[in-house]
């Protein structure tokens, strides 16, 4: 190499920044015009139908008469709100079920404040998502319901469907994390699947911190891919300045990203201890209350979705289900993304509600 | 998202060093941009970057906060940007001058990075020596806690004194240190917290020696750490320049600042994430946070002497209130359960109850209405009204014999 190898062009280069500030300067104008009320996101209709603590039930308007008889129930993560599953009308999983005749139900668990501190995971499992579960079957007259578990909360709806196999009709899992000790994941890494007793101490966490701040974990899942969600997106954002459309739905994901509730500290203590450090789900070693948690309870039909791209839950993670759920009707599904681009991508979006309405159809 | 803002405390140095990791690297590459040839962009670019930075400016000050939270990011990250091509550099320069001096692009690239590898590694340590005396951390530490407890500690500062007599310089006695350290402080200035309210003196002095080396444990780690960003922000840049490297042999050139940043862009989180997963990022980064937990707890622990003293409620004693409440909420619930499953079975009892109940007045009416009918017409009895009636009678025998 020599130096002029590099041969920046200056009429190249004064273009590159006059386009840039024609960019920035249009930007300018069209962020004048946005308001909060512009980049609303859970755009879909719903009623409020159950409310326990914190936590909220939400049924969605049904948008066409002839709706499939049993009704699904969406159970998402704790770590971020669940809007995410309706965050635009032309990006939402829940709207695009609705228009294929699915009943849609999805709990909201709030944002945990200091008295929330004590929540266990059994609350959470064996109390909120069983109480859900209940109201929905009374609701709708049904013994059984089709239950939706999106990543962390996935992983809660395989607790919950192995202790009360009896109230679940179908069980979808989408971008679960299964086998924690995936080497591959950063995230099992850093919560110490490899290290061992020289990982992160999640005691003095909880007893430090008491819940655990979103904004701390929000931080590490930054870290994970540190230039292309702290710098790279920033620099491309110019390029959509002049664009009020992608600037909005640029905004609404901003909006997602930074807002992670608090987690209790005693449910974080186990999920952490439990599932990440100890691994105990594929052991059938997880305790809820007074139960293990065996996933060879799971006889429903069983549908896994995936991300092939995932840096979050890693593909193996997910895909070790099949192996310890010993069930004869799994089904499994994966789309070339990542984790993220499950809920918003182009090709998810049109290919992933006909794909669970139909397996719930069958 | 109460705790959101007081947990950064203890763990801003965690946070500083992933932030400043991007940083150095991001700035650090523009200004190798900043000195190549045919550089008719600097007063574009600054002007631009002022452009830009004014811009977001207007933004930040927007209503919606959603678009105002995103432009404090936005900026964050278009402040390297600004920064990077404001101030000249040089590094280009000298990789530059190596290379047209005769020296081969890739040890000129070499030891570009071992200079920074000094400058941003070897600094830390550096500073971590020079201040391993005790006074110096005592300093340092004093200055830490000032933020925390600001109207208690102002006598503690000078208690520098006796610390300087009893340290050695030996950082792993500090612990034994500090207890002889308080011995001698209590025998001075321990007076000032006999009062009865803050209870065993001896006691609290333990509290002191604990935080002291929780901090110190804490002021370790984090320096360890930011070794570990530094040497993984250098390792960013080394590989991008090596890509330079190859696109030049290749022949191809670079002609934009777009085209400046893709090498970048390429290799810095695959190398990023590889250092991520290693090991030793994984122990360093658990080892700061426990670090920094622990010292949260010994801070705490002090704190709560304090506000006892001041008749405040502690964390501690608000913890206590929330976890009771959550047992008698948790029972509230298990026994509105019982009871609405009680009273479920009870109105189901007593619907079946009340259903035999009906179903057995309304046999009797149909009898009763039967008897009738047979008495109006004066038609002779059947065998079964026989029966009824001497049944009937027998009973009212019966009820007459107990009067």
């Amino acid at each position: 190499m020599s130096p002029s190898s590099i041969k920046f062009n200056p009429e190249q280069t004064v273009q590159e920044l006059v386009e840039l500030n024609r960019k920035v300067l249009n930007g300018i104008e069209t962020l004048g015009r946005i308001r909060e009320e512009d980049i609303q996101v859970g755009v879909s209709a719903k009623e409020a139908v159950y409310r326990e603590d914190k936590v909220i039930l939400y049924h969605y308007t049904p948008l066409v008469e002839q709706r499939f008889p049993i009704p699904l129930l969406v159970v998402y993560a704790l770590v971020n709100r669940p809007y995410m599953v309706d965050i635009q009308e032309d990006r939402s999983l829940i709207r695009k079920l609705l228009n294929l005749g699915i009943d849609v139900y999805l709990i909201d668990w709030g944002y945990p404040s200091r008295g929330d501190r004590w929540l266990t995971l059994e609350d959470y499992i064996n109390g909120y998502i069983n109480n859900c579960v209940d109201f929905v079957g009374d609701r709708h007259g049904l013994d059984k319901i089709n239950v939706l578990g999106i990543c962390q909360g996935g992983t809660f709806s395989l607790c919950y469907a192995s202790l009360n196999p009896e109230k679940v009709q179908k069980l979808i899992t989408m971008v679960t994390p299964v086998d924690f000790h995936v080497q591959d994941g950063l995230l099992n890494r850093w919560s110490g699947c490899s290290v061992g007793a020289q990982s992160v101490n999640i005691d003095l966490m909880v007893d430090a911190l008491g819940n655990i701040p979103g904004s701390f974990l929000n931080a590490g899942y930054l870290m994970l891919k540190p230039y292309l969600l702290g710098v790279q997106k920033y620099l491309d954002v110019i390029d959509l300045m002049d664009n009020e459309t992608e600037l909005r739905n640029f905004l609404r994901m901003e909006k997602w990203i930074f807002d992670s509730p608090d987690q209790a500290g005693e449910a974080f203590r186990q999920f952490m201890k439990d599932f990440y450090q100890g691994n105990k789900l594929i052991k059938g070693e997880v305790k809820i209350g007074n139960k293990n948690v065996d996933l060879r309870n799971i006889r429903m039909p069983l549908l896994n979705i995936y991300a092939e791209q995932d840096h979050l839950v890693p593909p193996a993670s997910s895909l070790a289900l099949e192996k310890f759920c010993a069930n004869r009707d799994y089904t499994v599904l994966s789309f070339p993304t990542g984790h993220i681009g499950m809920y918003v991508s182009g090709k998810v979006q049109r290919d992933l509600p006909p794909a669970i309405a139909t397996w719930l159809r069958r | 998202m109460e705790n959101s803002k007081i947990w950064s405390d203890p763990l801003e140095n965690v946070v500083r060093a992933w932030t400043d990791a991007q940083k150095t690297v991001w700035e650090k590459w523009f200004e190798l941009a900043k000195e190549a040839p045919a550089a008719a962009q600097p007063a574009s670019a600054a002007q631009w970057g002022k452009l830009a930075h004014d811009a977001f400016e207007t933004w930040i000050s927007s209503d919606a906060l959603t678009a105002k939270e995103a432009a404090e990011r936005l900026i964050a990250s278009q402040e390297a940007w600004r920064r990077s091509l404001d101030l000249a550099t040089e590094a280009w320069k000298a990789i530059a001058a190596k290379m047209e001096s005769g020296e081969d692009w890739q040890s000129a690239v070499t030891r570009y990075i071992e200079g920074l590898r000094d400058e941003l590694i070897h600094s830390p340590e550096r500073l971590l020596h020079s201040t391993e005396k005790l006074t110096e951390l005592w300093r340092l530490y004093v200055a830490e806690f000032l933020k925390l407890a600001q109207p208690w500690v102002a006598g503690w500062q000078k208690a520098e004194t006796h610390f300087q007599a009893a340290a050695t310089g030996n950082r792993s006695a500090l612990v034994e240190l500090s207890r002889l350290y308080w011995d001698s402080f209590d025998q001075t200035f321990g007076r000032l917290i006999q009062s009865p309210g803050l209870g065993s003196t001896r006691e609290l002095n333990d509290k002191f020696a604990k935080i002291f080396a929780a901090w110190q444990e804490w002021r370790e780690a984090s320096t360890e750490y930011y070794v570990i960003m530094a040497e993984a922000a250098t390792r960013v840049l080394e590989r991008a320049l090596q890509e330079i490297g190859s696109i030049a042999e290749r022949g191809e050139t670079i002609q934009s600042l777009r085209q400046w940043a893709q090498p970048f862009e390429k290799v810095a989180d695959p190398v990023l994430t590889e250092i991520f997963a290693s090991d030793k990022f994984v122990q360093a980064q658990a080892r700061v946070l426990n670090a920094a937990m622990a010292y949260w707890l010994c801070r705490r622990e002090i704190v709560e002497e304090f506000l006892k003293f001041s008749d405040m409620p502690t964390r501690s004693e608000v913890d206590e209130i929330h976890q009771t409440l959550y047992e008698q909420r948790k029972e509230i619930k298990a026994l509105k359960k019982v009871l609405t499953e009680s009273i479920a079975v009870m109105q189901k009892m007593s619907s079946t109850i009340s259903d035999a109940k009906n179903q057995h007045a309304a046999q009797s009416d149909i009898e009763g209405t039967r008897l009738q009918e047979n008495q109006a017409k004066d038609e002779p009895f059947s065998d079964q009204d026989d029966k009824i009636i001497s049944k009937q009678k027998k009973r009212q025998r019966n009820r007459d014999a107990k009067r």
